[in-house]
């Protein structure tokens, strides 16, 4: 390993040296039993490929125990969609957020992806930037994971995406602020090695209802039509703050409501509405009531009385 | 008066500008009772709106930092998509007033798309454009930089869905077009049973209809006012119009065909045209032809009712001799021998 003083950010990386990179390299064309495909790539040798490789952006999707199967599959997802991903072993509820930051570092990643459940109920989706922000936290809904979309769609694995925005993303700062970070992570990298030379999808970000809707589309007939591969999910967004998993907020939607609050303002609309009910009807038997004594009393009851004139 | 007016206002201003060291200020406010909505007339204290922080500086800041790296298009390609979204609203009806009929004219002439988000289609198909729009200008960009979009036929790599996952959509997609076969066919033969009931009640009408005509026409006949129908004459018959048709005639005419089979079916077991009446008469009960007297002496009648002893009285056979009768005969058969 050797010691990797990055010029940007001037931070410490530890990034594993020329030589045994080379090794690694040349093992791995050994093993391929299809050379041709591997060694030149995008119509160049696989070499000049990985010199041309500049953009060393690597994202960490990782998510938090307690995730549900449906929101592991679209974690796992997103891990395909993204070949400049890295993944991590599940991260415990105890740990604090911050925590992913060191680890981030020592998996070489400027950018994460954290998920993490409430409730077995609730997913929750971090982005960040790291190692100083920003970062946002969304409210993930409306999930579909790519295997449960019986999608006719299909693209490469690991062809760099085209990213479509909405148009209303420029309108205010904290949406474009989003937009760029949506680019930083879910474009991949020109000539990443794992990448293909061919773009056959592209992803789109739409805006409705103050939600983010992700979608995901191959390009069929040269452009000619679109077809949808998935997964798809939406993204109700809740805070932007001025550091990676934390920090100063920048930003507070102002549309979002818990998910608790909602079921709450639900639960009580039922209850309302049932307490109506049983009013009504509790109204509707004394009537009826008044109405049967009136029929039960004998008319002839009465004829034999005599007034009491006291 | 005028004072508290002019305080509330400073405070709704406050309310506006997010900053929190006016946040005592306000607690100050509230805690000396003047925050009262005096415009509509009621007294109640006015809560202050719940602010949210938006702080533009910080989020211009924070996505200065983000674009500085990596900034050419093809690091990033990212498009911006020019078919702008107009949300439906909930409760708006489709006959709106003019002038927002022409706003939203005006906006679908700025490639704007209306979208009902309640409506997955609707909304579907608006990403769907909104994507196509941002994939038109792409494509163009990717031409200009020589980047290949089309996988040449010849290149096999691995792809995101598995084959296996593929040939599940495949299999999903051909039994619902089966399914959709299937009931367009049932529907088709739905729809001819249908017209083919039709046509076959036209058809009982006509006839009806004819056989009334016809009827018509024969009792006016008779009466001797009308022609003569169609049906009755014959060539040697103008000068002599007979009224009744031959009987002979009419006989051949009754009943249906006989097939083949049925009629070599007749001549074999012999087929009488009309059927026998099974059930017995006084006269056939009495009729004791069948169990002549001659041979059974009545017993045999008797006992088939089956009333005990009856034969003795009768005359006829005389009736088997005992046990010890019958070995005596036979000792004198034997002796005879």
């Amino acid at each position: 390993m050797e010691e990797h003083v990055e010029e940007a950010t001037g931070q410490v990386r530890f990034v594993p040296s020329k030589e045994s990179k080379k090794g690694k390299k040349r093992k791995r064309e050994t093993d391929t039993k299809d050379p041709p495909l591997l060694i030149i790539e995008d119509g160049e040798p696989l070499d000049k490929k990985a010199k041309k490789w500049k953009n060393k952006t690597r994202v960490l999707i990782l998510c938090a125990r307690g995730v549900t199967y449906r929101s592991r599959h679209l974690m796992n997802d997103i891990k395909t969609l993204l070949p400049h991903s890295r993944s991590d072993n599940k991260l415990d509820r105890k740990d604090d957020l911050s925590s992913l930051v060191e680890l981030c570092e020592m998996k070489n990643c400027t950018k994460c992806i954290f998920f993490e459940m409430r409730k077995r109920k609730d997913l929750y989706m971090w982005i960040s930037h790291l190692p100083n922000g920003p970062s946002a936290k969304f409210l993930v809904e409306n999930v579909h994971t790519m295997n449960e979309l019986k999608l006719t769609g299909n693209c490469l694995l690991g062809s760099r995406p085209l990213l479509s925005f909405d148009p209303s993303f420029t309108g205010s700062p904290h949406y474009s602020l989003l937009k760029e970070l949506f680019i930083k992570i879910f474009s991949t990298p020109y000539y990443h090695p794992k990448s293909k030379p061919f773009i056959d999808h592209m992803f789109h970000f739409g805006l409705l209802d103050n939600h983010i809707w992700f979608r995901n589309y191959q390009i069929v007939d040269d452009g000619k039509t679109l077809t949808e591969i998935g997964p798809r999910f939406t993204l109700n967004l809740i805070k932007i703050f001025s550091g990676s998993f934390g920090g100063a907020t920048l930003y507070q939607n102002p549309h979002y409501q818990t998910p608790n609050a909602y079921r709450r303002t639900i639960k009580l609309m039922m209850a309302q509405k049932q307490d109506k009910k049983v009013k009504q009807k509790k109204k509707i038997s004394t009537a009826t009531r008044k109405v049967l004594d009136g029929l039960s009393r004998d008319p002839m009851e009465s004829v034999f009385d005599t007034l009491n004139y006291k | 008066m005028e004072s508290e007016e002019e305080n509330f206002e400073e405070i709704e201003e406050e309310n506006e500008s997010e900053e929190e060291d006016e946040d005592d200020e306000l607690e100050a406010a509230m805690a000396s009772t003047t925050l009262y909505d005096y415009k509509k007339g009621l007294v109640r204290p006015l809560v202050p709106k719940k602010t949210f922080i938006n702080d533009m500086a910080g989020l211009n800041q924070g996505k200065k930092e983000l674009e500085e790296k990596h900034s050419s298009w093809l690091e990033r390609m990212d498009l911006n998509s020019s078919v702008v979204t107009i949300q439906k609203k909930k409760n708006s009806t489709s006959s709106g007033t003019g002038s927002k009929k022409k706003e939203r004219e005006a906006n679908n002439d700025e490639h704007g798309d209306e979208v009902d988000i309640e409506n997955d289609f609707s909304r579907e198909m608006h990403f769907v454009r909104q994507a196509q729009a941002s994939l038109l200008i792409g494509l163009s960009k990717l031409k200009e930089l020589d980047i290949p979009t089309v996988r040449p036929e010849d290149y096999f790599a691995e792809m995101i869905k598995t084959d296996d996952h593929m040939r599940k959509v495949r299999e999903r997609l051909l039994s619902r077009h089966k399914r959709i076969e299937a009931s367009e066919k049932a529907k088709k033969l739905r729809d001819m049973k249908k017209y083919g009931k039709k046509v076959q009640e036209n058809v009982l009408d006509q006839r009806r209809k004819e056989k009334k005509e016809l009827l018509q026409k024969v009792k006016k006949y008779s009466k001797g006012k009308g022609e003569k129908p169609e049906f009755l004459r014959r060539e040697d018959d103008e000068e002599f119009p007979t009224k009744v048709v031959p009987s002979t005639q009419r006989k051949e005419r009754r009943g249906p065909m006989k097939s083949k089979k049925r009629l070599a079916k007749d001549k074999k077991f012999s087929f009488s045209s009309f059927k026998k009446d099974k059930r017995n008469t006084a006269e056939s009960s009495a009729d004791m032809r069948m169990f002549p007297s001659s041979r059974t002496g009545g017993r045999g009648q008797n006992k088939s009712f089956g009333k005990g002893k009856g034969g003795k009285k009768g005359g006829g056979p005389k009736p088997r001799p005992g046990k010890s009768n019958r070995a005596r005969q036979k000792l004198k058969r034997r002796n005879r021998h």
